[in-house]
């Protein structure tokens, strides 16, 4: 929720946003909305993401959203495209972090005293980046329930999928952002909606198709092994095979306590030893192959351990 | 380096207080922290754990009851307590590890 906290200012803005107080639905779409929607709308006609534009566009959709008030119809609009449009540009930030990253001054750093935070190496915030995304994103989410069709006609430009697709989006990105600060919450929801994405057949098509980004792909897989591994081993471990080889399938590593915890269920978590279908070598951590008769790991089959 | 973190649910981080640091700002609030905060040391194992706070830094926010007040450019968000996540950075013989703890319910689970 927010709150203006500047009387001048609040007159400012109103005035800037023009038809914002007007009690119809049809307004004019923001500046601010128009340039992050053209940077997160995923595809190949979204805007490249220069660094440090991040700061500037979510400072200019956070203005839109102080100048709403939650109950008012005529604002569910703004809000919730302000709402999308930050849940996307923090997702995409939580690698390309725009949050303040080191702390306060006087920050106490324990056993090394350091007089000058300018000269600490600033750590990438992506706990703060992943819970302003689900953040932005659950209240999108709960917008989108009003079932409003003139919510998504906004843009002046067609949506692609329209509010199907929209609200797809945000659960798959809530999802993935909860799988990445190690939480499992609301992740069996959104993959059960998505059954594309649970097949080894469909995803990449999928992933394309909703231009998730190769950084966010890994990831994704991560997900899905996650999710799969009590209804078929077998796919949760070829998904965890695609995370794992992350760099080589989509030109981006998963960190290394993601392919640790992968590996550790694959060789001692499953119900299922994962074999070589020649060789019967198990799954090598650091090997993309058997080294006995070459078959990639991604090949490999399941036994009963 | 201790670097134990609060993220209110809008992405702000609260960085921890610590004795050593409050000792700048009060030396009633530094013995306070001393007194009761958390130390960090070697874990014990976990029959013998002992309870303690953590202070954190409400620079550039003001605290009201269970919400907080965010100052951001020319606005205030205001943002509740309860859907705040712990981060703690701890060394583990494996190597350093980050534990995540959820404030309340917001989280299900987590590693």
């Amino acid at each position: 929720m927010l709150r203006r906290s500047h009387p001048g200012l609040f007159l400012a803005l109103f005035l800037s946003l023009g038809a914002c107080g007007s009690p119809k639905l049809k307004q004019a779409p923001p500046t601010p909305i128009l340039e992050a929607y053209d940077v997160v709308k995923g595809g190949p006609e979204a805007t490249a993401y220069e660094s440090g534009e991040g700061a500037r566009l979510a400072l200019g959709l956070e203005g839109l959203l102080a100048a709403t008030q939650k109950s008012a119809r005529k604002d569910a609009q703004i809000r919730f495209w302000t709402s999308y449009c930050l849940a996307l540009l923090h997702a995409r930030a939580a690698d390309d972090p725009f949050l303040a990253a080191h702390g306060p001054a006087w920050l106490d750093t324990g056993a090394l005293e350091l007089g000058d935070l300018d000269n600490l190496d600033p750590r990438p915030n992506e706990t703060g980046h992943l819970l302003a995304s689900i953040d932005n994103a659950t209240r999108a989410l709960s917008l989108m329930r009003r079932q409003d069709p003139e919510l998504i006609d906004f843009l002046g430009q067609p949506v692609p999928g329209g509010a199907k697709r929209l609200s797809t989006r945000l659960r798959l990105l809530t999802a993935m952002s909860f799988t990445r600060l190690g939480f499992d919450k609301r992740v069996r929801d959104a993959l059960a909606r998505t059954p594309e994405l649970l097949s080894l057949d469909t995803y990449a098509e999928f992933l394309d198709d909703y231009g998730i980004r190769p950084r966010l792909r890994p990831w994704m897989c991560y997900m899905v092994s996650h999710y799969l591994r009590r209804s078929d081993e077998t796919t949760a471990y070829r998904f965890a095979i695609l995370a794992i080889e992350g760099k080589d399938r989509f030109g981006v590593a998963l960190p290394k306590s993601g392919v640790l915890e992968l590996e550790d269920w694959i060789l001692r978590g499953a119900n299922s030893r994962f074999v070589c279908p020649q060789s019967e070598t198990e799954y090598l951590p650091g090997q993309k192959s058997s080294p006995i008769s070459g078959i990639p790991h991604f090949e490999y089959v399941a036994v009963r351990r | 380096v201790l670097d134990a973190r609060l993220y209110l649910q809008d992405g702000t981080t609260l960085f921890w207080a610590s004795p050593r640091a409050m000792e700048s700002q009060s030396k009633a609030l530094a013995k306070a922290v001393r007194e009761h905060g958390l130390r960090f040391t070697l874990l014990k194992s976990w029959e013998l754990a002992e309870g303690g706070y953590l202070f954190f830094s409400t620079e550039g926010t003001r605290i009201s009851e269970s919400y907080a007040l965010v100052s951001r450019g020319d606005f205030f968000r205001e943002v509740d307590m309860h859907n705040a996540l712990l981060e703690l950075n701890v060394s583990t013989p494996d190597g350093p590890r980050v534990v995540r703890v959820g404030v309340r319910n917001s989280f299900d689970s987590g590693s």
